[in-house]
C-alpha cells in the first residue's frame, strides 16, 4: 500500500471536480478507511488471526464497510454517502493495486476468492518518494487556498 | 430497488452489513490459519519439498550471521541463506523468493527491501489529522442526536 497520507491527499487534490451525488468529504474520508479498520482489528486481534483482516482490501469487504456506516446517517442522505464512501475505497484499492509486492501482496480484491492482485507499476521500496510528492502537492494545494481564502 | 435498500431501518442495515463482514472474517481467518499449517507442514518436511519455491512477505531480520539469516513475521521464525551480493541488512524488513533446501533453510532468490516502516506508520497515521477536521468541518448530528448529516456536500475545504 502507499502510505495513508498519500491515499487522502491525492483524491483531495481533485475534491473540487466532484460532482452530484458525490459528497466530497466522505470520499476523502473512505479513501483511508480500508488501511484504518486494517490496523485497528490486526491490533485488537491476535497474531493467528492477522489474517482476518484481508476483507477490508476487498470489494465485498468495502461495500459492507459503505452499508455499515451509512447506516447512521439521515435517510434522504443515505444513496449519496453509500456512493462516496464507496468511492472514496475503490479509489484506495485502485491506489493499492499499482503497487508491486515480491510475495504478491494482500489484496484479495474478490475475496471470497483466494487470490491476490496486483499490477505492480512502482516497488513499495520506494514508498517515500510518492510520500514527498504528495506532500508537496497538497501543501502547495492548501496554501494557495488558503491564500486566495485570505484575499477574499 | 437499490434506493429502498437505504429505506430499511438502521439496525437492519447495520446488522446485516456488520454480520457478513464479521462472517468474511472469520472465513478469511480459518483460511490463512489453514495455509499457515500448510507453511508449517512443507518447512518441517523439507526432503518432500526440495527445490520448491516459497514466498515470505514482509520479514524482519532478526540476526545476520555471514550468510546465515534469522528471519521472523508476526507468526514464527524462518531460517535463510543469501548471496553476499544482497546485503541484507539486520533490523530491516524484507520480501523474499527463496528455495527449500534439504536442510530446512530457505535459499534466497530474489528480495524486496521495504524501508523506513516505522516512518511509514507515523506519516499514515498522520493523515487522521484530515480526516478529523474533515469530520468536524463536515459531519454534524441531527433529528436529536439519532442520525449525522453532511454539509459543505460539493468540497471538502469550504
Amino acid at each position: 500500500m502507499p502510505d495513508t497520507f498519500t491515499h487522502i491527499a491525492l483524491p483531495a487534490l481533485f475534491s473540487r471536480l466532484y460532482r452530484y451525488p458525490i459528497l466530497a468529504p466522505l470520499v476523502l474520508i473512505g479513501t483511508v478507511l480500508p488501511d484504518y479498520l486494517r490496523e485497528i482489528f490486526k491490533f485488537l486481534l491476535p497474531a493467528v488471526f492477522k489474517s482476518a483482516v484481508y476483507p477490508f482490501h476487498s470489494i465485498l469487504g468495502i461495500i459492507c464497510v459503505s452499508l455499515f456506516i451509512t447506516s447512521f446517517f439521515t435517510v434522504s442522505l443515505r444513496g449519496r454517502v453509500f456512493i462516496s464512501l464507496l468511492t472514496g475505497q475503490s479509489l484506495h484499492l485502485i491506489f493499492d493495486l499499482f503497487q508491486f509486492y515480491l510475495n504478491g501482496g494482500q489484496l484479495y480484491l474478490l475475496f471470497p476468492y483466494w487470490e491476490t492482485y496486483q499490477i505492480g507499476i512502482y516497488s513499495d521500496t520506494y514508498w517515500i518518494y510518492l510520500f514527498i510528492i504528495s506532500f508537496i502537492s497538497f501543501s502547495v494545494y492548501c496554501l494557495l487556498h488558503f491564500r486566495k481564502k485570505f484575499q477574499k | 430497488m437499490i434506493k429502498r435498500v437505504f429505506c430499511l431501518p438502521r439496525w437492519l442495515l447495520a446488522g446485516f452489513s456488520s454480520l457478513t463482514l464479521i462472517l468474511l472474517m472469520v472465513y478469511c481467518a480459518l483460511e490463512g490459519s489453514k495455509l499457515n499449517h500448510e507453511r508449517t507442514k512443507i518447512l518441517s518436511n523439507p526432503l518432500e519439498h526440495l527445490q520448491e519455491e516459497i514466498r515470505l512477505g514482509f520479514l524482519k531480520i532478526g540476526e545476520v550471521n555471514g550468510y546465515e539469516i534469522m528471519g521472523h513475521d508476526s507468526q514464527r521464525k524462518y531460517q535463510l541463506t543469501s548471496d553476499p551480493s544482497m546485503n541484507i541488512r539486520k533490523g530491516e524488513t524484507y520480501s523474499f523468493i527463496g528455495m527449500i533446501t534439504a536442510s530446512g533453510k530457505i535459499r534466497i532468490k530474489e528480495i524486496q527491501h521495504h524501508p523506513y516502516r516505522l516512518y511509514k506508520y507515523l506519516l499514515s497515521s498522520s493523515a487522521i489529522l484530515i480526516v478529523l477536521y474533515l469530520i468536524i468541518k463536515n459531519i454534524r448530528i441531527q433529528e436529536k442526536g439519532r442520525y449525522l448529516t453532511v454539509i459543505n456536500e460539493d468540497k471538502f475545504d469550504a
